[in-house]
């Protein structure tokens, strides 16, 4: 089409462009005589004018020096129009040889004539010579006048030639300019018509297929059969109609399946729906507090309970930080559960005992259940409380039963020990009465009634750490050294040696340093005793933690392990279930309470003791205490430094020499002390302190006070003015409940007597290290 | 706005008056139509380097001069030596300027001339023989010959020769005697010179018999009344038209190398020739018979 589009304009514009070029052939030639013809026109003016000029001079040469002459100056200036119109005649164009002669030959004349008619002008003689010269001057003029006529006639006629030539030739060229129009003309109105119809005609039809398609027909063809772009455009727009039409159909299938994705996915949604309500009624159904934390404490989810655990709404619940939520710190718990699940990655569990604020007690058991990521990192952890005060009241009550069981037990037992002892001790006082001479036999009575009361007094300490009263006063203490002075003490002038494996980065433990030396004494003496011929007692200490899944009946954390191991006899298997029963020996001496009261030391410091053995070989002792890898146990060079502080102290004791001791201790400790002797002095210089501006920091108060108010009764007081007052209680009697359990009534720290200086310290460090 | 325009115009008008229009005669030396076209271009020179607007008046006699300049009302003239002479007596010219010719010299001499072939060698030879003057108001065509004849005994040129007149240029006389028409002339050595040049036959054909002294070529000489300042930026135009390259072109074709300065003293050859000849310049008619 293309092709023909640009032919057909070829062809119209090469006959036109033809045409043009002929005629303008021709016109250029028309142009060109007719310029020659101009020319020739000029000239034939200037040779006129010449003629003119010299017909104008010669009269004025016959007419001179007579009434009709013009004057010399005229005469002059005519010759010289005459001499330039001979001048611009000869110069007027290129003249063909015989002319340029003929020009040559008029310029000749003009210049003779101008001699003459100079000569004559200027001449003096007679009026023959003057006539003669005005003759001369004449014929040169006339001769000029006849060559320049002449020239003229030629001149007119060969112009009249040329344009009847040039009229000819511009008819010619008006014919040609006429013909190449019409049939241009008409060659552009056929050219035109067939292009039109060449490109109307498909595009009518591509117009009509693009309707159709328009209206919805998609796959719409047409037929165009040309060998020619518009048959290559009918040949794509086919393809490209087809390929809608199949895109199309793709569309709409693909349309209903999303639809049927859709209603399925609704269904789904549906489903989903149903199933987190459901699962949301479970949860909410869990009477037990149920919540999900993060890695930054901060509750994601939790059930109604949690939240009316935590007497608030659910929403209220959200976002708030786990330890703030449960027990009101603003930082997560010391032994924090939730982080120890994150940091293991694995299950906890723990019992908590919390003091709230309305003075309620409550036992709290979490488990937390790490929520892994795909690299086995916990997420979240989903604590699950559970508040076990009434269980804890059940399990005392069953403990206080057993208790009172193995009180009776050891009751009767003390009952049949302390008759025996009784007996002794009233029979010899009695059979010293009796003796005739009483001094020497009394003496040796009274002897055997002293040993009696001192063996019952060791029993009343059995006793005594084996009661309730025996709560250990604990502080950081370095486990290694604690071990080893306790073992060779008992060692000592003994045929038995110890060796000992304690290395150096070995954990801090937070224990009653004395019970846990009587621990290693008890389980040191019975290694003694079972390798009468000497042997090798060896004592190891490790750090050890322990995990969910260890065989260790003990809490996830980190340990201390202390293993006493002996080369004796053993322990026979029959009875190595009962070894840590009350009044149960396989001795023929001994109380039958140490390992009893060892195994009762042990579990109050939430820690573990078992025993393997293999007789005739030997038997181990394993001991697992609470470690505490940040504590660091003071050394004993810098157990002062550490220990001191500043701030103001009130020392209530009764006992002056207590108080006395007490006060310089704590002076030296860098505090300023004050002292009062009873609860109410105490109270009063308390009052006094806070309305004086200058409140004490720490008040140490003793328990019992015979004759006033003692130290509990006093700390209430005291709370009731200043519900953030620091008080530490004090008392020589370490079995006291309040010294065990300090916090239940109301006091910060607790201290035992007698004072050891930086027992003090620390104690009045640790009160002031409460938030006031 | 207005005030400038008038200052402008005063200034315009005042450069206009300050400008003269001089008439200057021009003598026939030669050819009266030759001399317009000569002097033409000296006349557009003067015109543009001074503003002054000199228009050419051809006298076709030398004789008449003198009353063409008081009738015409001539400001001056191309002088010949002899009409100078005169104007510069009785009309109290002042001459300006005088062209040099391109031999060198600012004079040119008389020549009394013959065919070679028409047997004449000398005065005696001229008897009964017709000679073609110039003018009676021009040196070398008139003056001279006639102080040349008295020199040699011959008072009355009358009886002498055969036939005598005036051509009225030193050209015409050439042809003259180069056509046959007379067989003695008197014409200006420079016009002779000239015009063998131009026609060979000139300096082929005839002879020079007698040549005269030197005198003043023809000069322009300006009229007693012209202003000063007038004459001056003229004589300067001329004087300076050797150091222009427009001026230098001009003089080729004048045919002159260049114009020096002219005073009366420069015309005492005239007036000794003319004391020769006899002729009173205060009184002397120099109107041809």
């Amino acid at each position: 089409m293309k092709r023909k589009i640009i032919l057909s304009l070829c062809a119209l514009f090469l006959f036109f462009t033809t045409g043009a070029v002929v005629a303008s052939t021709y016109v250029t030639d028309i142009t060109s005589r007719l310029s020659h013809l101009l020319k020739l026109h000029h000239i034939e003016n200037l040779r006129r004018e010449l003629v003119s000029n010299i017909q104008t001079v010669q009269a004025d040469l016959y007419t001179v020096y007579t009434p009709q002459g013009h004057d010399m100056d005229s005469i002059v200036q005519n010759m010289s129009v005459l001499e330039n119109s001979a001048r611009q005649c000869a110069g007027a164009c290129h003249h063909q040889p015989d002319i340029h002669a003929r020009l040559k030959e008029i310029e000749a004349n003009v210049t003779e004539y101008e001699a003459h008619l100079s000569y004559y002008i200027t001449a003096a003689a007679n009026s023959d010579m003057i006539q003669r010269i005005k003759s001369d001057a004449a014929l040169s003029g006339n001769r000029l006048l006849a060559l320049t006529e002449r020239m003229s006639i030629e001149a007119s006629r060969k112009l009249a030639d040329m344009t009847s030539e040039a009229m000819t030739k511009i008819e010619k060229v008006l014919t040609i300019i006429a013909a190449t129009l019409i049939v241009t003309f008409i060659m552009g109105v056929w050219v035109a018509t067939r292009l039109t119809v060449s490109v109307t005609k498909p595009v009518g039809e591509l117009l009509n297929a693009t309707r159709v398609i328009a209206e919805g027909g998609v796959g719409h063809t047409i037929e165009y059969s040309g060998n020619t772009e518009f048959g290559e455009l009918a040949a794509n727009f086919n393809i490209m109609s087809m390929a809608l039409k199949e895109s199309y159909d793709k569309l709409t299938a693909a349309n209903e399946a999303l639809q049927l994705e859709i209603a399925e996915r609704i269904q789904a949604e549906n489903a989903l729906t149903i199933s987190e309500a459901f699962l949301n009624n479970v949860f909410n159904s869990i009477r037990d507090p149920l919540c999900i934390v993060d890695r930054d404490f901060t509750i994601i989810r939790a059930n109604d309970a949690y939240a009316q655990f935590h007497k608030t709404d659910y929403p209220q619940i959200l976002g708030v930080k786990c330890h703030e939520a449960s027990f009101g710190n603003a930082q997560p718990c010391h032994d924090c559960i939730v982080r120890r699940t994150f940091d293991t990655s694995s299950p906890q569990w723990s019992e908590k005992y919390e003091r709230r604020r309305n003075g309620e007690d409550r036992w709290l058991e979490i488990y937390t259940y790490p929520f892994l990521d795909s690299d086995g990192s916990a997420r979240y952890v989903v604590k699950h409380m559970r508040d076990i005060s009434q269980r804890k009241i059940m399990e005392d009550e069953v403990l206080k039963s057993r208790k009172l069981d193995s009180v009776g037990v050891l009751a009767g037992g003390l009952a049949h020990d302390f008759n025996n002892l009784l007996t002794s001790i009233m029979g010899n006082i009695n059979l010293a009465r009796n003796f005739p001479s009483p001094q020497v036999k009394a003496l040796e009575r009274l002897n055997e009634a002293e040993r009696a009361a001192l063996r019952a007094q060791d029993l009343t300490q059995q006793l005594l750490t084996f009661s309730k009263g025996g709560a250990p006063v604990k502080s950081a203490s370095s486990i290694g050294e604690l071990v080893t002075e306790t073992a060779r003490f008992v060692t000592t002038g003994s045929h038995v040696r110890c060796e000992f494996n304690i290395p150096d980065d070995i954990w801090t433990c937070d224990v009653d340093a004395g019970q846990i030396s009587r621990v290693v004494h008890n389980i040191v003496v019975n290694a003694e005793h079972a390798m009468p011929d000497g042997g090798t007692i060896r004592i190891t200490c490790c750090n050890v933690v322990v995990g969910g899944g260890d065989s260790v009946p003990l809490a996830s954390g980190d340990y201390v392990k202390i293993s006493i191991a002996d080369t004796g006899v053993g322990i026979q298997p029959e009875m190595i279930g009962r070894i840590f029963d009350p009044y149960f020996s396989t001795k023929q001496k001994g109380s039958g309470l140490g390992l009893a009261a060892s195994y009762s030391i042990v579990k109050k410091h939430d820690g573990q003791i078992s025993v393997h053995s293999v007789p005739g070989v030997g038997t181990t002792f394993d001991i697992y205490l609470p470690a505490d890898r940040r504590a660091a146990a003071p050394g004993r060079h810098d157990e002062l430094q550490h220990s001191r502080g500043k701030g103001r102290v009130l020392v209530m004791d009764d006992e002056e020499l207590v108080r006395g001791v007490a006060v310089e201790m704590i002076k030296q400790l860098g505090y300023d002390v004050d002292y009062a002797s009873d609860g109410s002095e105490a109270v009063e210089r308390y009052k006094a302190g806070m309305l004086g501006g200058s409140r004490y920091d720490v008040v140490i108060m003793d328990l019992s006070v015979p004759r006033g108010m003692g130290g509990k009764d006093a700390v209430e007081k005291l709370r009731e003015i200043d519900p953030n007052v620091r008080a530490i209680v004090s008392s020589g009697y370490s079995n006291d409940p309040i010294m065990a359990e300090f916090g239940k009534y109301g006091f910060s720290g607790v201290v035992a007597k007698p004072y050891r200086i930086h027992d003090l310290g620390r104690a009045i460090q640790r009160a002031m290290s409460v938030d006031a | 706005m207005k005030v400038l325009a008038a200052l402008f115009m005063a200034v315009i008008l005042a450069g206009v008056c300050d400008a003269a229009e001089l008439s200057i005669g021009l003598i026939p030396e030669q050819n009266v139509f030759k001399q317009v076209k000569r002097y033409a271009p000296v006349g557009d020179y003067i015109l543009k380097k001074t503003g002054n607007k000199i228009n050419f008046v051809i006298l076709p006699r030398y004789g008449n001069i003198l009353e063409s300049f008081s009738e015409k009302k001539l400001d001056g003239a191309f002088w010949g030596s002899f009409t100078g002479a005169l104007a510069i007596t009785q009309l109290g010219v002042e001459p300006i300027a005088r062209p040099v010719n391109p031999d060198g010299n600012s004079t040119y001499k008389g020549y009394i001339f013959v065919r070679k072939d028409s047997g004449i060698g000398n005065i005696a030879g001229m008897k009964g023989k017709s000679i073609a003057f110039v003018e009676k108001a021009t040196t070398a065509g008139y003056m001279f010959p006639m102080a040349w004849f008295k020199k040699h005994g011959i008072t009355d040129v009358d009886r002498y020769f055969r036939e005598h007149y005036f051509a009225g240029s030193h050209d015409a006389a050439i042809t003259a005697v180069l056509d046959r028409q007379v067989d003695v002339g008197c014409a200006k050595n420079t016009i002779f010179d000239m015009l063998s040049q131009s026609d060979p036959r000139i300096g082929s054909e005839l002879m020079v018999i007698a040549e005269s002294v030197p005198v003043p070529s023809n000069g322009l000489g300006l009229a007693n009344g012209i202003p000063a300042d007038v004459k001056e930026s003229i004589r300067k135009a001329l004087l300076g038209m050797a150091d222009d390259a427009e001026g230098r072109d001009i003089l080729k074709t004048f045919r002159a190398l260049r114009f020096i300065p002219t005073s009366r003293e420069d015309y005492a050859p005239v007036f000794d020739m003319a004391r020769d000849a006899g002729i009173d310049i205060k009184q002397y008619k120099y109107l041809n018979k």
